[in-house]
Parts: structure tokens; C-alpha cells; sequence
């Protein structure tokens, strides 16, 4: 059973083709890669799954739902209960004139929680899962660090536990060590709530280490796609193996 | 006579009113659309008047639209029929009308009011305008009309409960004291206008047809009798009225809005009720 199907996905901006005929399936736990350079297309392809952009043709179904004719508010309870994204940039993903606690408070409100004590114990307990000491829940979001931010975007994105979390370049941004330490997280979250993951990144030491399935765009394509070994270690297209052959 | 009013001959006289019976009708037909759509912010072609902006426009067009000969009318400001605003909107108001006012809310057929509903209760069938600063309830929590117009379409009132959650995490309490975001009918988010939460509480399942005017914002909304308003709160922070902190010094009332006032003590704010209950008229 397909958790999300994507099937013929194509936006333009313009004249220019961001992503076409783009096609894939994600089962329910496993934690699927997209790899590519920049502007091939794999960040349009995340925001077509999560609504902040409209497909101009293709179709995408989660858990047999339609999600490119759905209507605002149907749009806006999806992305609170059946997907959480995390981007690359947190000042996408979080409002850092509210608390870190306030974050996670806005998906539960969305949720229709209405005891603050709750929210805010709530919000504690899933900090405390991203390793977030729960002391900091009533800080600004703007008063943390770039890693504690991809920490509180994962927080958030967890909140009400939906099947399916996109992640956008989670770790590009940050230090190696904190790198280290996100991706790690990553994997136990993973590993502890069994979510489906779709991971979008030009680094193939992330895809490597987080997907069990990856796809490689080029030029809005998907040029080649397989379990992440056989991608990585025996690639087929040209472009991939220009991809794997000048990674560090 | 002077200079510009012989040039003008005839056309010296105002509509009674003043407003034109144009602009009065159209005005009604908003008020109706408003009274259908309880909560919901209907534009309306707010005119110049003769008073700034700001200072009651709103309230006084819906006032002038309605009013007829027959009307007993009353005007407050703050809970008093004397302040500068009140006594400034009831001349205008009989001199361009010759309608009988009262400081009496058990009599008065159309009650124009800021910042207070009256303690005493309303005649059964009057009406209660009330003057709007700020009809968006949202501005509180975005800047944008078109992303509150959005909100609202969407019931999208998340931003508003973030502001509360927020507030009860910063001061423990939710420190909001007048322009206290309400639901109507569980459907539209709505701002009571600067009325005390002591107020706020008696809008819900109110017997009387409240009308509320912005003139600078050129909105008018309603909520007709026994509608549902619901202050937004939390279960572990419920709404609360303000507390006063003795009864009145003058009337000893401890139902009634009071406010402190230096030297004096808790008075009521609403001087009619109080005067009322002392026998002064």
C-alpha cells in the first residue's frame, strides 16, 4: 500500500520548467531521497507535496487522497495532521517572534487543543525528544541557535504525529558537527515513530545515510532512481556518475 | 444670512437626519446584510460627517439611518451621557432630527454607545449602536487585510489563539482587557470593540440587536438577538470579567462596571444607572 504517489508532477515558472513528468512512490516508514544540484528541481517537487506551490500538472495522492485539487482548508488541515516539512531555512518553517513552545502550540491549537498547561507540557515533551533542554520551551524562537532551530522545525513538523515528514535540505545550513547531530536525530526519530520521510538534498553523504530509496533529478528530470546502494555504487546515467564521481 | 447660504437659497436644508435618504438606504441594506451575517464585516460607503473620523462616524451614520420620529434617543460615551462625545453626537442628532433623547436606557428606543453597554437593562426591542475603532479583530495579529480577509473566509483563527497562548506564557494570564476577540455563532471571529470584558460577557444569547459602525474603516457588522458570542479562551485560563475592588462609593451597587477614580474610589462608570439607583435624575 503507497502512502504517497506522485504521478507526472510538472510546474512551470514562467517559460521555465522547475520539474517534469516527475514520478514516485513512498511507502508507509521508509525514508525516500531525492539528490540533485541546485535548480534541478527537487525542492519544487517538496512544495508540490506540501501545498506552498500548485502543480500545473500531475497528480499527487496521499494515502489515496488527491492533494492537488484540495481546497485551503482541507490544505491547511493536511499540513497539520497528515505532513510536517522541515526547511532548509527555519524562518520558512517556524515564527521566530513566538516562543518555541508557542511553534509547536500553533499545530496543536490547529488541533483544536485549547488547555494551555497541556500545550505547553506538550510542547516540552516533544522538545525534550529533539534534545532540546526544557527550559528553553518558552524562549524565542529567535534566540536559537541555526542547529536548536532545526530541532524546533523538526518539533513542530512531529507535533501531531503525521505519517509523512519532508525534509529540505535539513542540514545544509549548519556546522559539520551539528550536521552530524540532526542527521542523527533524524535516523532515531525514524527509527522511533516509524514516519514516512521524503528527503531532499545535494549532499549525498545525507541521502546515503538517511534513504533507503533515492531518486536523481537532473534538469527537472529524474534521471535515474533505485535503492540508495545500488544508486550510489553503481550508477547507471551519466549525469549520476559525473553526480557520485565528484562528491568529496 | 451669510454670503454662502444666500447663494445656496433653497438647498440650505438638510435631509432629516442629515444624511441624504440615499445613503440612509443604503446604509439599511448593509445593516440587513450585516444582521444576516452575524459577525461578518460588510463594507459600506462611510461619508464625510461633521466630526473627525474617529470619533464616532461610524456609530453615528447607523444612528442617522435608523432613527425616526418617533424615537427616544440616547447617547453615552464611556457610560456617561455628559462626556464631550455624547453630548456633541445628541445634538446633532435632535437638531437634525427634533427627536425626544433620555438619559433613561429602560426608555430609549436607539441607544448610541462607546466603550460601554448600559448596566441598566435595555427596553425590549431597542436597538444598541455601538462605535468601532477596529473592526478586525485580527489586525491585533497580522497587518494585512487581505491575509485577514483570507483568515476569516477560512476560519483560519490560529494566529489568534497563538497571540492568547503567548500572552498566558509571558504574563501567566491572557493580559487582553478590552477589544476581547469573541466567536459568533462559532463561525466568525468578532471584536466587541473597546467595551470591558464585564460587557463582553453580556453580549452572548443578549436579547437585543446590537449594530456596530466603523466610519474610518468603513465596515459595519451586527449580532442580532440571542446570538452565541463566546470570548476565545483556554480551559485552564477561562475568560474572566474584571473585579472591582469595593462597591460603588456612591450608589454602593457591586454588580455594576466600576472604575477607580482617584480621590473618590469605585465608582460606576455608567452615571445614568448609578443616578438611577439614588433617585437623581
Amino acid at each position: 500500500m503507497t502512502l504517497l504517489a506522485v504521478r507526472g508532477l510538472t510546474k512551470r515558472y514562467g517559460g521555465r520548467v522547475a520539474c517534469t513528468d516527475v514520478s514516485f512512490e513512498v511507502y508507509p516508514g521508509e525514508v525516500l531521497g531525492i539528490v540533485g544540484e541546485s535548480g534541478s528541481g527537487k525542492s519544487t517537487v517538496l512544495q508540490c507535496i506540501y501545498l506552498e506551490t500548485m502543480a500545473d500538472n500531475g497528480s499527487i495522492t496521499l494515502d489515496g487522497e488527491e492533494l492537488t485539487t484540495v481546497d485551503a482548508m482541507r490544505r491547511r488541515w493536511l499540513r497539520s495532521f497528515r505532513m510536517g516539512m522541515v526547511h532548509q531555512d527555519a524562518a520558512r518553517g517556524l515564527d521566530l517572534g513566538v516562543s518555541a513552545g508557542g511553534n509547536i502550540a500553533e499545530r496543536l491549537l490547529a488541533a483544536d487543543w485549547r488547555h494551555a498547561g497541556r500545550i505547553r507540557a506538550r510542547g516540552t515533551e516533544l522538545l525534550s525528544r529533539v534534545e532540546v533542554a526544557a527550559d528553553r520551551v518558552d524562549d524565542l524562537a529567535s534566540a536559537y541557535s541555526g542547529g536548536m532551530r532545526q530541532r524546533l522545525q523538526l518539533a513542530k513538523a512531529m507535533a501531531n504525529e503525521p505519517p509523512l515528514l519532508l525534509l529540505d535540505e535539513p542540514t545544509s545550513s549548519l556546522d559539520v558537527h551539528v550536521q552530524a547531530a540532526i542527521l542523527d536525530l533524524v535516523k532515531e526519530l525514524h527509527a522511533q515513530t516509524g514516519v514516512a520521510m521524503v528527503v531532499v538534498s545535494h549532499d549525498l553523504g545525507v541521502i546515503r545515510l538517511l534513504a533507503q530509496r533515492t531518486l536523481v533529478m537532473y534538469r527537472g528530470r529524474v534521471v535515474e532512481s533505485g535503492i540508495t546502494e545500488q544508486v550510489l555504487e553503481d550508477p547507471q546515467d551519466a549525469y549520476t556518475q559525473l553526480l557520485v564521481a565528484s562528491s568529496l | 444670512m451669510s454670503r454662502l447660504g444666500e447663494l445656496a437659497g433653497d438647498a440650505t436644508g438638510y435631509s432629516f437626519a442629515f444624511l441624504d435618504e440615499h445613503t440612509k438606504r443604503e446604509l439599511r441594506r448593509r445593516t440587513l446584510k450585516a444582521v444576516a451575517l452575524p459577525g461578518y464585516q460588510v463594507a459600506f460607503g462611510s461619508r464625510e460627517m461633521p466630526l473627525a473620523r474617529g470619533w464616532g462616524t461610524g456609530g453615528i451614520q447607523l444612528t442617522l439611518s435608523l432613527v425616526g420620529p418617533a424615537d427616544v434617543v440616547k447617547v453615552i460615551d464611556q457610560g456617561d451621557d455628559a462626556s464631550m462625545n455624547a453630548v456633541n453626537i445628541r445634538a446633532l442628532v435632535t437638531k437634525t432630527t427634533g427627536v425626544r433623547t433620555t438619559r433613561d436606557a429602560g426608555e430609549a428606543t436607539l441607544i448610541q454607545t462607546r466603550h460601554r453597554i448600559p448596566d441598566s437593562p435595555v427596553r425590549p426591542g431597542a436597538i444598541v449602536v455601538l462605535q468601532v475603532p477596529f473592526p478586525e479583530p485580527l489586525r491585533l495579529v497580522e497587518p494585512s487585510d487581505a491575509a485577514t480577509r483570507r483568515m476569516h473566509a477560512e476560519r483560519d483563527y490560529s494566529k489568534m489563539w497563538l497571540y492568547l497562548y503567548e500572552d498566558i506564557v509571558r504574563y501567566g494570564r491572557i493580559s487582553l482587557s478590552y477589544r476581547y476577540p469573541c466567536m459568533v455563532n462559532g463561525t466568525v471571529l468578532m471584536d466587541p470593540t473597546p467595551i470591558p470584558r464585564h460587557d463582553v460577557a453580556k453580549l452572548h444569547q443578549n436579547p437585543t440587536l446590537y449594530l456596530f459602525g466603523a466610519g474610518r474603516e468603513q465596515r459595519v457588522y451586527a449580532l442580532p438577538p440571542y446570538t452565541d458570542v463566546v470570548p476565545l479562551d483556554f480551559e485552564d485560563h477561562p475568560f474572566q470579567t474584571e473585579r472591582a475592588g469595593a462597591p460603588c462609593a456612591r450608589c454602593g451597587s457591586d454588580t455594576s462596571y466600576r472604575t477607580e477614580v482617584p480621590g473618590q474610589g469605585w465608582l460606576c462608570s455608567d452615571t445614568a444607572y448609578c443616578d438611577a439607583r439614588l433617585g437623581v435624575s
